[in-house]
């Protein structure tokens, strides 16, 4: 069994890599090395990973100390697990799978969904109608994003930040496809309520 | 209200698989499909623009920096305490406190206490399915089985927080498996496996098969654990 020093130092290039890069041979490759328990290769996929699990995870459970917990159990599970990948679908379908399935757990058992009237962002309210500026409007995305449904917020993540297509989606979440395309459309109808003026609404 | 779209007449799944074609995941028939939409829809023309706005945003919305390091290094010291465990090759763990390598969520706090309290019953069940009565004034544990498993456990497993004690005993059940000791530190079990199963042959078939189910994070063979031959 391969053994080193605990963390070797950091690839920060893997930091920078987008979260919709076209890396799957990459990290086929990191996933076949981490089945030799290879922990540099582990290591590797960890850095890919950390960045958008974590932001997709901090917009699931709302806490990034929850989030950073569900990402070492899901990692933790990648490191055990390598060998079950059979790559019948993206290395990113599977772990991000792993991560929604962890982070669900984690929410059930802690209680930890928060009403929409709870949210940190509760003192950003914002005439959504003068928003100016990039930064004013991601900040009003953002707003609107929070009160969404967990279940359409993840959709609109899943799509338009980590790149999955539908039926990805559907993988990862364990549900239907039409489910998947019915969460974006309430999510897209619920947005153009909340943003009337901004990017997610559409023509009169 | 705005959102109240007069989608008479509009293709409705080309309308919901808009997001999709603004992020370029279709596939080539869905895509001419929404492509054809497009050119009669400007409903919908209107809305891609609003969605490649929105995914604009969305992506461009990534300030948080984000420290990987400390938590991957706690990651890398459970996985080292877990090296160390299974090349000890025996049960005995040297206590430590409960969150040396990481904090372990609550739920997985429980989950192991009620891994732990379950054992008994499968423990009892086994003994069920496979014992007889002991001799009078003959002590057994609840483990123990009708035919006991002589040397030390051959496997050491690591189930998922969430299997439950009838996962347990469905997953022992094919190769007469008992739990010896566990949950370690790291949530593992040594268990011993009765008769031809712990023949070097169908040890690893059970392992592969164990290896193969969803329910078990991890499986290996205890290092100098004596198989069992006839």
């Amino acid at each position: 069994m391969t053994r080193g020093p605990a963390v070797e130092p950091l690839d920060r290039r893997a930091e920078t890599i987008p979260a919709s890069a076209p890396t799957n041979e990459h990290e086929l490759e990191l996933l076949r090395r981490t089945t030799s328990r290879d922990r540099d290769a582990f290591q590797q996929l960890y850095l890919i990973y950390h960045r958008r699990l974590a932001r997709f995870l901090t917009r699931m459970t709302r806490r990034y100390e929850v989030a950073e917990e569900v990402i070492n159990d899901t990692m933790w599970i990648v490191w055990q697990r390598a060998g079950d990948f059979r790559g019948s679908s993206q290395v990113s379908t599977w772990i991000m799978g792993i991560a929604y399935r962890r982070a669900l757990k984690s929410l059930r058992r802690a209680s930890l969904q928060i009403h929409a009237a709870d949210l940190d962002t509760r003192d950003e309210e914002t005439d959504a109608g003068a928003a100016v500026d990039d930064a004013e409007r991601r900040q009003l995305v953002g707003w609107a994003l929070a009160r969404l449904p967990l279940e359409q917020r993840l959709v609109l993540e899943l799509t338009y930040y980590l790149g999955h297509s539908c039926e990805e989606i559907a993988e990862i979440m364990d549900c239907p496809v039409n489910t998947v395309k019915t969460r974006m459309f309430h999510a897209r109808r619920k947005l153009r309520q909340l943003l009337p003026a901004q990017p997610g609404h559409s023509v009169e | 209200m705005r959102m109240d779209i007069d989608r008479s007449g509009c293709d409705s799944e080309a309308a919901r698989l808009l997001p999709w074609f603004v992020s370029g995941r279709l596939d080539p028939v869905e895509r001419a499909r929404v492509d054809e939409h497009l050119a009669a829809c400007p409903i919908c023309r209107a809305d891609r623009e609003a969605q490649a706005q929105l995914r604009e945003l969305m992506r461009s919305d990534d300030r948080i920096e984000y420290s990987p390091q400390p938590a991957l290094e706690k990651l890398m010291s459970r996985i080292d305490e877990m090296d160390r465990e299974f090349d000890s090759g025996g049960s005995t763990i040297a206590p430590r406190p409960p969150r040396v390598a990481m904090h372990a969520p609550r739920w997985l706090v429980a989950a192991l206490v009620i891994q732990t309290v379950g054992l008994g019953v499968l423990g009892a069940a086994l003994w069920q399915h496979f014992g007889s009565e002991p001799a009078p004034g003959q002590y057994r544990t609840l483990a123990a089985t009708a035919e006991p498993v002589t040397g030390a456990p051959q496997l050491r497993v690591v189930f998922a927080p969430a299997t439950t004690v009838a996962d347990i005993a469905e997953l022992l059940r094919p190769m007469r498996g008992t739990v010896v000791s566990g949950p370690s530190e790291a949530g593992a079990y040594a268990i011993a496996v009765a008769g031809d199963h712990a023949r070097p042959r169908e040890l690893d078939a059970q392992i592969e098969r164990l290896r193969a189910d969803r329910r078990v994070l991890f499986v290996e063979p205890i290092a100098g654990a004596p198989s069992q031959e006839r």
